[in-house]
């Protein structure tokens, strides 16, 4: 049985969530319901009459080459960051999960770069990759030509992956951390008394018992996948060379605030937004199923 | 103890805003250049405040030419725009179109300013003016596209002057390499401004149909078809052969030129005065010349560049003098040397370049051949082709331009194929601006 309190005034709890669907209006569903509007018509930049045009914004982008471009950029990008960033932060967590020497200097220099804003990130690794000064230049030393992320998409995009993957490693790592802290010692400890080695211990015990956290960091990246590489992409390639790096949310932003084409981009929005509802409501039909939760209902997970 | 805090704030406020009503007039401009150049503007704006006590203009610089662009619609849209917005030139098809601004010849015979028209420029004034050739808006920095290079460099090359043509130009890349031993004859990025619009224009070709879109918005793209697309295949050979160094960034590129390890670079004369602040400490010899041009050919004009004042609609009469007395007053010869002296954008009407031509301004030392600048924009009357251009989205086709031709140095496709998919590319957004505007002409 479910508790619940009831409020006994009928307009009080009207009042109390007020102030936020305000908000939400203000900020969300009004400036939405514009882009929406904008999308089926053709919106001249300082205001006026705008003529609508029906399905023409979509079926214009829909059938670009460029815009197939950006969408195969963006589900590159956005499963590579996704993977990197969700391996590498569970296994920083995993070697963490000990009782190591110096281990809270350890956890403070590994979450650190999530407070790193992302056009910082940009620079700094701008400065690593760059390929007559940077770090990594050096492999132009050895083989001339062999990194240039200016001309070469590849390199560009590969780039642009790296930063912004390092920027989300550490968020994934502090909420694995915490989910290993979480799991009792006596149940690692019982099965390796047992005769369970270290991988299989990992496999079969820890990470069923950390599997919610792990689809919520799953659902978290790829939803944020789609519009983090913005402030990296803006300071490091702006989309560059050649579309290489352009992604659907810096199209948005190029063809809306650059190129003040505010209808294209608009639809793009309307577009993205579609995208992205349906990559998460597959992932809560396919991937959740494998969750497992503690406790008997599902909606009490522990984390 | 809130309420209190919350109540004290808006009397505050309101006492604040009630103040200034009864002192002088004041205006608003907005603009979009940095570093040197902000500060020459916010200096201007102070030399007007302190000229007399009528009127006080308020300048601030919001953010690059793009994002004042930005801010500017929103502003408009909200009801809290400025009185006076700088906008680069690539934008006064929109603005004209816009409906939230009042015509210069409009606000002129207003407000009764005397102002001399035929001061200008022909070259500077048909940028910004309808096809009637009256001015839409004050014309304010203008620069074009020179190439700097370094003395000793050429020297060494066996040059001493600089080459008029590109096929000598091309020679003399060689010459650096192989005689000067330069390991960065030329530094260098593709800029559709020098790139495309310049050459065009002093090739008198066209970058689009209907006079470069003077003539109407249903104008399509023609630079697949001109010898555009044969100069850009001829960068394309420096690139490959290795003898101009690609880099996107401009300080990048300047920083190569003025420490001495690149031996050309090309830019804006309004870096001019920048690029000599960089260049003397480091004990770098250089100086500028006009854009070559293909042999067998008579230039003509190459085109100005920069950015003019627009006055937007939605104040009182009041304030609309006051924003005609800051106009004139950055008209006059004095404003306009002290403003070309402290930036390196060139003085927008004749009176202003000839006095300091008879001042000996250009010989003096460190001044040297910044005049070839209005050489290079006065060389002819202007054509319909080296007007200008005023496409609608043209931002945005710049961009389209540049990302195929990168496409084109990477080797995913020929230099032709690149222009030819930008045009294509660039005629469906001329499209798009013209159906927004239905029905309606460009002035």
């Amino acid at each position: 049985m479910i508790k619940r309190v009831v409020f006994e005034d009928r307009w009080l709890p009207y009042l109390l969530i007020g102030p936020q669907l305000l908000i939400i209006f203000l900020f969300f569903y009004w400036p939405t319901g514009q882009a929406l509007f904008w999308s089926f018509t053709l919106e001249p930049p300082f205001g006026g009459d705008a003529v609508w045009v029906g399905l023409r914004n979509l079926t214009e982008i829909v059938t670009s080459p460029v815009y197939h471009i950006a969408i195969r950029n963006t589900l590159i990008m956005s499963v590579a960051t996704t993977v990197i960033s969700l391996g590498l932060g569970l296994i920083f967590a995993v070697f963490a999960d000990r009782g190591l020497r110096g281990m809270i200097f350890y956890k403070t220099a590994i979450m650190w770069p999530y407070a790193v804003a992302a056009p910082v990130a940009a620079i700094a690794w701008q400065f690593i990759f760059q390929p007559q000064i940077g770090i990594f230049g050096i492999v132009n030393q050895w083989y001339p030509g062999l990194w240039n992320p200016a001309l070469n998409g590849a390199h560009a995009l590969t780039m642009v992956i790296i930063a912004s993957s390092w920027t989300s490693i550490t968020f994934n790592f502090v909420f694995f951390l915490a989910g290993l802290q979480a799991i009792p010692n006596n149940l690692v400890e019982a099965a390796a008394m047992d005769g369970a080695g270290p991988m299989r211990r990992f496999f079969d015990l820890v990470f069923p018992l950390i599997s919610p956290t792990f689809f919520l960091l799953l659902v978290l990246n790829v939803t944020t996948s789609f519009t983090e590489g913005f402030g990296i992409i803006n300071v490091m390639t702006q989309g560059g060379p050649g579309n290489a790096t352009q992604t659907m949310v810096y199209k948005i932003y190029q063809d809306g605030f650059i190129g003040l084409d505010l209808s294209s981009s608009s639809a793009q929005s309307l577009l993205l937004m579609i995208l992205i509802i349906a990559v998460t409501l597959l992932q809560f039909r396919f991937v959740e199923r494998k969750v497992h939760y503690a406790g008997s209902d599902k909606g009490e997970a522990s984390e | 103890m809130l309420k209190t805090a919350f109540v004290a704030a808006t009397a505050l406020a309101a006492l604040a805003g009630a103040a200034p009503a009864s002192a002088k007039t004041e205006i608003n401009m907005w603009f979009g250049l940095s570093g040197r150049l902000q500060n020459e503007v916010l200096a201007q704006c102070d030399r007007f405040n302190k000229s007399q006590d009528l009127y006080t203009i308020k300048c601030t610089r919001e953010g690059d030419y793009d994002e004042i662009f930005q801010k500017a619609m929103a502003a408009v849209r909200a009801g809290n725009q400025p009185h006076i917005l700088q906008v680069v030139d690539r934008g006064t098809g929109t603005m004209m179109l816009s409906g939230a601004v009042i015509p210069a010849y409009q606000l002129a015979e207003e407000q009764g300013l005397k102002i001399n028209w035929d001061d200008y420029f022909p070259v500077i004034g048909n940028y910004y003016a309808g096809r009637d050739g009256k001015l839409w808006a004050f014309p304010f920095n203008s620069s074009t596209a020179m190439v700097y290079y370094n003395t000793d460099a050429l020297k060494a090359a066996g040059y001493t002057t600089f080459p008029d043509t590109w096929e000598g130009f091309d020679d003399l890349l060689v010459a650096l390499r192989d005689k000067a031993g330069s390991s960065c004859p030329l530094t260098w990025n593709i800029d559709l401004w020098s790139d495309m619009e310049q050459f065009s224009a002093i090739h008198n070709v066209p970058v689009a149909s209907k006079n470069n879109g003077y003539d109407g918005l249903d104008a399509q793209l023609e630079l697949n078809k001109t010898i555009f697309v044969k100069h850009m295949e001829r960068q394309k050979r420096w690139f490959d052969a290795g003898l101009a160094k690609y880099d996107p960034n401009f300080n990048n590129r300047r920083d190569m030129f003025v420490t001495g390890r690149c031996a050309i670079m090309f830019d804006s004369i309004a870096g001019f005065t920048s690029t000599d602040e960089l260049a003397t400490p480091k004990g770098t010899k250089w100086t500028v010349a006009q854009l070559p041009h293909n042999k067998d050919v008579t230039p003509i004009n190459s085109l100005v560049g920069g950015a003019a004042l627009w006055t937007m609609k939605g104040f009182s009469k009041d304030e609309y003098k006051a924003v005609g007395a800051f106009y004139q007053f950055i008209a006059q010869p004095e404003q306009q040397k002290l403003w070309s002296d402290g930036t390196g954008y060139i003085p927008v009407t004749k009176s202003a370049y000839n006095e300091l031509v008879a001042s000996g301004y250009y010989k003096q030392k460190g001044k040297i051949n910044r005049d070839l600048a209005v050489q290079s924009l006065t060389r002819a009357a202007p054509t319909p082709l080296s007007k200008g251009v005023r496409l609608g989205n043209y931002v945005e086709i710049r961009n389209i331009i540049t990302e195929e031709l990168q496409k084109a140095l990477n080797n995913q496709v020929t230099v032709q194929q690149a222009i030819d998919t930008a045009t294509t590319r660039g005629n469906q957004l001329l499209k798009r601006f013209a159906d927004t505007y239905a029905g309606r002409t460009l002035p």
